[in-house]
């Protein structure tokens, strides 16, 4: 009887090691995180260097062809390695990050919102991503982004829009970075 | 201590999955919408004909799906678990989870 037990023990033991290995193929996430971060810190420097309405244009153009990007690479990625998770919640989540930008942003007409609500609606993405990804070092990512798109409406500083995209950006490509060494170890 | 009228945990168990390659492919496909033949074999190290009579015995059961295709020229089977297959895999689990505590709990007991 009890070496029936401690070979249940070791059943679920093993089964549980196949989740957390399972979970840790699926939760690759380095290509997005890098791209994104790179198009938010590109973003910055056409800011600066040309006019809000060049960088909107990056956005608005640069950030469907990252998304569809970013669905080409989780495809040949699922092929390459042969396991995949379901694309429509993640698909669901971009758009809504994509619509929820461009809606605050012309919805602010320039002021603290147009910058500081798709920073928020920005980081409550992450958040998604990052249950969906069973991720909880990007759900803190996203929160801390979203806070501080909070702390940009209520403050409202100056360089507004380079604080929070460098910030978020910055912290992209590194957890980026993160996501892609852990992901070699693990191979 | 359990009362005499408590249901014993074992009773919970599903024969049909209580196995671990047939666990373990159930768990591998409860995190993921699907995965490969191959990529299966390989994480619960099995051989491919010891992997496909379970999954034979899992598709029988109706709690894993199988589809046959290409990814350009090369054939490739994608193993889905079904609702009923993912809802077994949880009350196993569930189950599983219980029987150890116990068994833990018992053998602590001085």
């Amino acid at each position: 009887m009890a070496l029936e037990r401690s070979s249940d023990k070791q059943l679920l033991d093993s089964v549980e090691s196949a989740r957390r290995r399972t979970r840790s193929v699926l939760s690759t996430n380095w290509f997005p995180m890098i791209l994104f971060g790179l198009l938010a810190l590109v973003s910055v420097a056409v800011y600066q260097v040309w006019s809000w309405q060049a960088m909107a244009a990056l956005w608005v153009v640069g950030a469907p062809i990252a998304g569809l990007a970013t669905g080409f690479w989780y495809r040949s990625r699922a092929n390459e390695i042969g396991i995949s998770v379901n694309p429509i919640p993640y698909t669901i989540t971009s758009i809504a990050i994509f619509v929820g930008c461009i809606a605050l942003g012309i919805a602010g007409r320039g002021d603290a919102l147009s910058y500081a609500g798709p920073v928020m609606v920005i980081g409550l993405g992450y958040v998604a991503f990052a249950v969906l990804d069973k991720s909880p070092l990007n759900a803190v990512f996203g929160a801390v982004i979203a806070a501080v798109g909070v702390a940009v409406l209520a403050i409202r500083p100056s360089h507004a829009y380079a604080v929070t995209m460098l910030l978020f950006g910055i912290g992209a490509v590194v957890l980026g970075l993160w996501n892609l060494l852990q992901s070699r170890r693990a191979r | 201590m359990s009362s005499p009228t408590e249901r014993h945990p074992t009773a919970g168990l599903d024969e049909t999955v209580h196995q671990r390659v047939r666990l373990g492919i159930l768990a591998i496909l409860s995190e993921a919408d699907k995965a490969t033949f191959s990529y299966i074999s390989e994480a619960l190290d099995v051989t491919n004909g010891n992997l496909s009579a379970h999954v034979t015995v899992l598709a029988s059961a109706g709690l894993v799906s199988v589809d046959k295709g290409f990814v350009g020229n090369r054939p490739r089977t994608w193993l889905r678990a079904t609702a009923k297959g993912r809802a077994t895999f949880r009350a196993e689990m569930a189950a599983l989870s219980k029987l150890v505590a116990r068994f833990q709990g018992t053998s602590q007991a001085p």
